[in-house]
């Protein structure tokens, strides 16, 4: 008797985790699916986790829109600034601090230490940030969404920690030969750190590509990113394409579906590559033996 | 020490000079833009003593001591929000936790290296996903008319409920849906934890005939306090982080009398509304009291369990 329970326990818990992981992925399926689907389905609420009556009239739809257009232009290049510069200059400090304070390290270690963890720790808020940004004239600029989040305390930590793991040797040889510190970073420090970068170029897409509030408030409404021109679009409805003939084609719950899920899509392309490198990144970053 | 290698120290201390300038010309941009975009603003929180008013600008804006506190913690609103944000920040740091640690426990459970990798990778999908987007899909599923989880409660025979537009309801949606995001991804320290507990406990166990359930309590959750201790005090900084991204995305003026929390209320206020000096006052208390939990929790998680960020 106990053995049967056992496996049986065994099976439930089996059931648990692919009920759970179903439950993870199906409201993204829903939204897939009312976006692709006819709108005489979704006005009956016909639609569950499959379309009905296939078309892709709401993307056609979304996508004629030259405001996305635009504010899908702004993301893509937001998130390329913010990537180069991210790394460049979180790597920077990292690989100076990765000195330490001894003979060959920074004079004054102690004191950028405690500069960046105050900063980590403690934070003027978002109405004098907002007051900072706009008083130095970034306001409606893309550089008010890059420059204000780019130096990144827990990347230089990350990074600072990779980079002072990594064999002492190397880098001794170099500068025996006559490198500076730049030739050692560049030449060696770099290509050695792949791993840690490329999770760091991770976490800065997402964050770049997901971020709206600076979008929303530093921005005119021309010129907002993809994630701050889907929120205000979500919030209003476009019930303006609601005349009779445009509501047969496709219906406004499509649509919002479907901008949904454009807004979504990178991400959803770029996810198995994420996966594997965030719960590595967390690892390195959480847990020290 | 031969003569060889007190030349190389020599060589070594010339070109130190140059060296050293070469680190801090690396540190720089990081520095600058550090004290630009953080110690910057630190210095506008003085607004929060002033009537600030952007034509005055800092310096001609008249002093008012304390006031803006003073109304802090007099105005039904205000006081309404602290509690509202204490109350989520609170329920979603002990839910998280527990649900992304049974998660972690019962996953570990499975020996099936397929199913295991694939309920992994479709549970930590939702944490990737912004809430301006998951805002529009739950705003979508809840709709109390078209809804897919309505039309479920309404086919089970129920009254269809109104989860993100009625106070009693929107507190508990929040919570969950933040669960629901979030305890994949939080599960992974508790994975990366449950990895290195010794096997041989688990064989010494079995040989002295422990069932399954036994050994969890005697072996798998005692090795799991240092992380859930380091976790939990860790999260003490957040209690007053109730979520602006989630909240934002969710509310509305319906529910505005359980779900506005701080950061919302300052953003309403301040930046909407132009009272720049009340929202700056309600972020620097929220920041204040982070502060001190964070210092306090680390210093907490380094008694308890030794853990160290430098």
């Amino acid at each position: 008797m106990f053995k049967s329970l056992k496996s049986n326990g065994f099976y439930l818990n089996h059931m648990v985790m692919i009920i759970l992981a179903l439950i993870c992925v199906l409201p993204f399926i829903h939204v897939l699916s009312v976006s692709l689907s006819s709108s005489a389905a979704v006005s009956a609420n016909e639609v569950t986790f499959w379309p009905i009556g296939f078309n892709l009239n709401a993307y056609e739809k979304a996508l004629d829109d030259t405001r996305l257009i635009g504010a899908l232009w702004i993301s893509i290049q937001r998130t390329v600034i913010a990537l180069v510069l991210g790394l460049l200059i979180n790597s920077l400090a990292a690989y100076a601090l990765s000195k330490g304070g001894g003979k060959n390290g920074v004079r004054g270690y102690k004191f950028f230490v405690a500069y960046f963890v105050v900063a980590m720790l403690f934070n003027g808020g978002m109405i004098p940030t907002y007051l900072v940004v706009t008083k130095i004239g970034l306001y409606d600029s893309i550089w008010a969404l890059v420059l204000p989040t780019i130096s990144n305390v827990v990347f230089i930590v990350l990074l600072m920690n990779f980079f002072k793991a990594l064999p002492r040797e190397l880098e001794e040889a170099a500068f025996m030969d006559g490198s500076g510190n730049w030739g050692v970073f560049t030449k060696i420090v770099l290509p050695l750190s792949l791993p840690v970068l490329a999770t760091i170029s991770l976490f800065l897409i997402v964050a770049e590509w997901n971020e709206w509030l600076m979008g929303q408030i530093y921005m005119k409404p021309e010129n907002v990113p993809l994630s701050t021109f889907l929120k205000s679009v979500l919030a209003t409805p476009n019930i303006d394409a609601k005349n009779a003939e445009e509501a047969s084609k496709y219906s406004f719950l499509s649509l919002s579906s479907a901008q949904i899920f454009i807004g979504a899509l990178p991400i959803l392309l770029m996810y198995p590559i994420l996966q594997k490198f965030f719960t590595k990144g967390l690892v390195i970053g959480a847990v020290k033996e | 020490m031969n003569i060889g290698s007190a030349t190389q120290t020599k060589r070594r201390k010339i070109t130190g000079k140059k060296v050293k300038i070469e680190l801090y010309l690396m540190l720089l941009p990081a520095v600058v833009l550090t004290a630009i975009f953080v110690y910057g603003p630190m210095g506008g929180l003085i607004t929060a003593f002033q009537d600030y008013k952007p034509y005055h600008g800092i310096i001609h804006s008249p002093w008012v001591g304390w006031t803006n506190f003073k109304m802090l913690f007099e105005y039904p609103d205000s006081v309404q929000v602290i509690w509202n944000t204490f109350r989520i920040a609170v329920l979603k740091l002990f839910f998280g936790v527990v649900s992304s640690l049974a998660f972690a426990l019962l996953i570990n459970e499975v020996k099936n290296r397929f199913l295991q990798t694939s309920v992994q990778t479709l549970v930590f999908l939702p944490h990737f996903i912004s809430w301006v987007v998951l805002g529009g899909v739950f705003i979508q599923l809840l709709n109390p008319e078209y809804g897919l989880v309505n039309q479920l409660i309404k086919w089970m025979g129920f009254e269809p409920i109104f989860f993100l537009g009625d106070n009693n309801w929107f507190v508990s949606t929040v919570v969950l849906t933040e669960v629901w995001k979030e305890f994949g991804y939080g599960s992974i320290i508790f994975l990366a934890a449950l990895a290195g507990i010794n096997p041989a406990l688990y064989e010494a166990a079995q040989i002295d005939g422990a069932s399954k359930l036994k050994q969890m309590l005697n072996i798998t959750l005692p090795s799991l306090v240092p992380t859930i201790c380091v976790v939990l005090t860790i999260s003490l900084g957040s209690v007053l982080n109730a979520g602006f991204d989630q909240i934002f995305n969710l509310y509305n003026p319906l529910v505005y009398e359980s779900g506005d929390i701080i950061d919302t209320y300052a953003y309403r206020i301040g930046l909407i509304g132009g009272n720049f000096s009340f929202g700056t006052a309600i972020g620097l208390f929220k920041s204040v009291v982070g502060l001190i939990l964070i210092v306090g929790g680390y210093r907490l998680a380094y008694k308890i369990a030794g853990y160290k960020i430098f």
